[in-house]
């Protein structure tokens, strides 16, 4: 595993402090990120699980600074080989996208122009990076290359997106993501619009680039069975938080956070065929959160500090962070 | 050519035949049905001029037989078609002996210039405002600036002219009132000349651009918003391209269709879209002939210049329609059974 002790010498090569981050609507600022934390190690993959509204990819488009007008970064760091991405200048944030940080997107299926050739929508990236002095067949060359480490025929530059299938188009985006031998891929549920056979063929695509090229990598989804292949840690979001973060196996063993905990009960399992258990409650309001954890009012365990104190989110133990009264107060 | 085979195109082409013979025969029938009569028109402009003509039944029906009116309708109908297949309209009836096409071709030329020269400038600069208006990089300074664009498109088009004229020409001096030209230069291609034809058409020019630039801008704004939060913006952006990358390749690119369709259209109409500008300024394009004609009951010139617009129209749609797969290249025009 690419996050333990063997990396424990090096950086981290991302490390996000404190993130936050709102949504300015008619009803006031909504909190989609609240305090989210977190770092990974060169060449690991984490996977950001979390309900529809938990605020996974909002998270993981701020990192790239993506963000329709009405988002406002409200403060926290991201730090990429120790430089703050929220500092730079405008100018300085889009030579970093994709050469530093790069994005598979979550609309595989819409987010290639379908007015231009596959090739040149390649072309256009490496080139918005290094305008001058290079040729046409030395940046095609490049192309050439990704394509094949991707499983794609080399006349895919010559086609149009509608001409591809869901799948090709998805490894278009990926080969698209490693171009500029980027240090961290940002994979925004990359395989949600693909059927489950194609699904595992784009993950394994995607994990051969990625050990190939020593990037590392963010999933970001809510399919616990995709993390569970192909992540190393899982960080689970609710609410616009990180309640946990570990590594895959410690979270499915013994998950500490009691969303977690009832996330992973909820997974079908084949030993218990007849009952299908979600989890009882909504999801908050980000608009008016409740007071204290803001898993509290579907919380099973909930005991009376959970209404008043935020929990803390610490260390409890080695690689294991939770955010909770009842983990803090040192069970097991 | 890409997405497109030959039985459509053998199609396409038969369907365009088709319309301009429909327009030919409406264009045949309506004049006839209109009140007035283009001998009568004649006769009472002559009488008018020298108080009462001798004979005047006679000559009459002279000018019937010379120009067929005396024939039953479908023979007159068979005359007008042979003759319209070998691009003959005829003598003109009001100006006779002078033939259709002489009044004619002067008049497409000054049109294309003036008319179709200004909804090429409209159509740049309105896709350039609307666009601008709807991206969020534009700074802010033109973005105040912009609406103002917007003020002329409230106007109707003849009433501007007015105003323009009674600004520039009729009170300032500035620029020349009517016509195309100043009757005292010789039509050559030489500077006073050409400085003439610039002066007479800026005016003309003006109030057809400043009426319908905030059209195309507003639906050009429209489309572009809804560009935005397409799926492939966010990739560009993500990507690192340059803001003007994204503006004009990823936005504009995939907005831009449904305005080139709504550009052919106009340039279409480019022959009568202006026929009150011309009037106004009397500018002798096809939209003033054509009034003329009609005040006079001129059938043939009536004819000619009608079938001309039918043309002008079926044409660059006809043109926008074969093009269409190379302007958006999801749309292909195959035939079923060839899949």
């Amino acid at each position: 595993m690419a996050g333990d002790r063997s990396q424990e010498a090096k950086a981290p090569v991302l490390e996000v402090r404190n993130l936050r981050v709102s949504y300015t609507t008619a009803a006031g600022p909504l909190r989609a990120v609240n305090g989210v934390s977190f770092y990974l190690w060169p060449g690991e993959r984490l996977g950001l699980v979390g309900e529809s509204g938990s605020g996974k990819t909002t998270t993981a488009l701020s990192l790239m600074r993506l963000m329709q007008d009405t988002t406002v970064v409200e403060g926290g760091e991201v730090l990429l080989d120790g430089v703050d991405l929220l500092k730079l200048s405008e100018e300085e944030m889009r030579q970093a996208r994709f050469a530093k940080i790069s994005l598979i997107p979550q609309g595989a299926m819409n987010s290639l122009n379908p007015m231009m050739k596959v090739g040149e929508q390649l072309r256009d990236t490496i080139r918005a990076h290094q305008p001058k002095g290079n040729s046409k067949a030395t940046i095609d060359a490049r192309i050439q290359q990704v394509l094949e480490s991707v499983e794609l025929r080399l006349n895919v530059m010559d086609s149009y997106p509608h001409e591809l299938s869901g799948g090709m188009k998805q490894r278009v985006c990926i080969a698209m993501s490693i171009l500029l031998n980027p240090k961290v891929i940002i994979a925004d549920e990359p395989t949600s619009a693909l059927d489950v056979v194609v699904q595992r063929q784009v993950m394994e695509t995607l994990r051969r680039v990625q050990v190939a090229l020593g990037a590392a990598v963010i999933l970001v989804g809510h399919d616990m069975g995709l993390m569970a292949q192909f992540v190393d840690r899982i960080g689970v979001m609710y609410g616009g938080k990180l309640v946990e973060v570990g590594p895959v196996r410690g979270i499915f063993k013994d998950p500490l956070h009691p969303y977690t905990q009832l996330l992973i009960k909820s997974l079908p399992n084949l030993d218990m065929k007849d009952v299908f258990r979600g989890i009882p409650g909504l999801t908050p309001s980000l608009l008016t959160p409740p007071p204290g954890c803001m898993f509290h009012p579907r919380c099973p365990q909930v005991i009376q500090r959970c209404s008043v104190d935020i929990p803390k989110f610490v260390e409890i133990k080695p690689e294991r962070w939770a955010a909770c009264h009842l983990c803090e107060g040192g069970r097991q | 050519m890409r997405g497109l085979d030959l039985r459509y195109f053998v199609r396409r082409i038969g369907m365009f035949f088709l319309v301009i013979f429909a327009a030919a025969s409406f264009n045949f029938l309506i004049p006839r049905l209109a009140p007035g009569n283009p001998i009568g028109a004649i006769n009472s402009r002559m009488s008018q001029a020298s108080a009462g003509i001798e004979n005047g039944q006679a000559m009459f029906e002279a000018y019937r037989k010379r120009f067929g009116l005396d024939d039953p309708i479908y023979i007159q109908y068979a005359k007008y078609m042979w003759n319209t297949l070998r691009f003959d309209f005829g003598e003109s009836l009001s100006a006779y002996p002078a033939e259709v096409w002489e009044i004619v071709r002067p008049a497409i030329g000054w049109s294309i210039s003036l008319i179709g020269v200004s909804v090429l400038i409209t159509f740049a600069m309105g896709i350039t405002v609307g666009a601008m208006l709807a991206w969020k990089g534009t700074p802010k300074l033109v973005r105040a600036f912009l609406p103002i664009t917007m003020i002329g498109g409230v106007l109707p088009y003849y009433l501007l002219a007015m105003l323009l004229l009674y600004l520039f020409a009729f009170t300032t001096k500035l620029l020349p009132m009517s016509g195309a030209y100043d009757s005292g230069i010789p039509r050559e291609l030489s500077g006073p000349y050409i400085i003439s034809v610039l002066r007479h058409a800026i005016l003309p020019a003006l109030s057809i651009i400043l009426t319908s630039v905030g059209t195309w801008a507003l639906t050009m704004r429209g489309l572009i918003v809804n560009t935005i939060g397409e799926d492939y913006m966010l990739l560009a952006e993500a990507k690192g391209l340059p803001k003007r990358r994204i503006l004009w390749w990823y936005s504009v690119r995939n907005a831009i269709p449904p305005q080139l369709t709504h550009l052919a259209i106009a340039l279409g109409y480019v022959v009568s879209g202006a026929i009150l500008v011309e009037i106004v300024f009397s500018y002798p394009g096809l939209g003033y002939q054509l009034y003329m004609a009609i005040v006079n009951s001129d059938y043939t010139v009536i004819q000619g210049i009608t079938l001309i617009l039918a043309v002008s129209v079926g044409l660059s749609v006809l043109i926008i329609d074969l093009i269409y797969p190379r302007l958006d290249p999801r749309v292909t025009y195959v035939a079923e059974s060839s899949g």
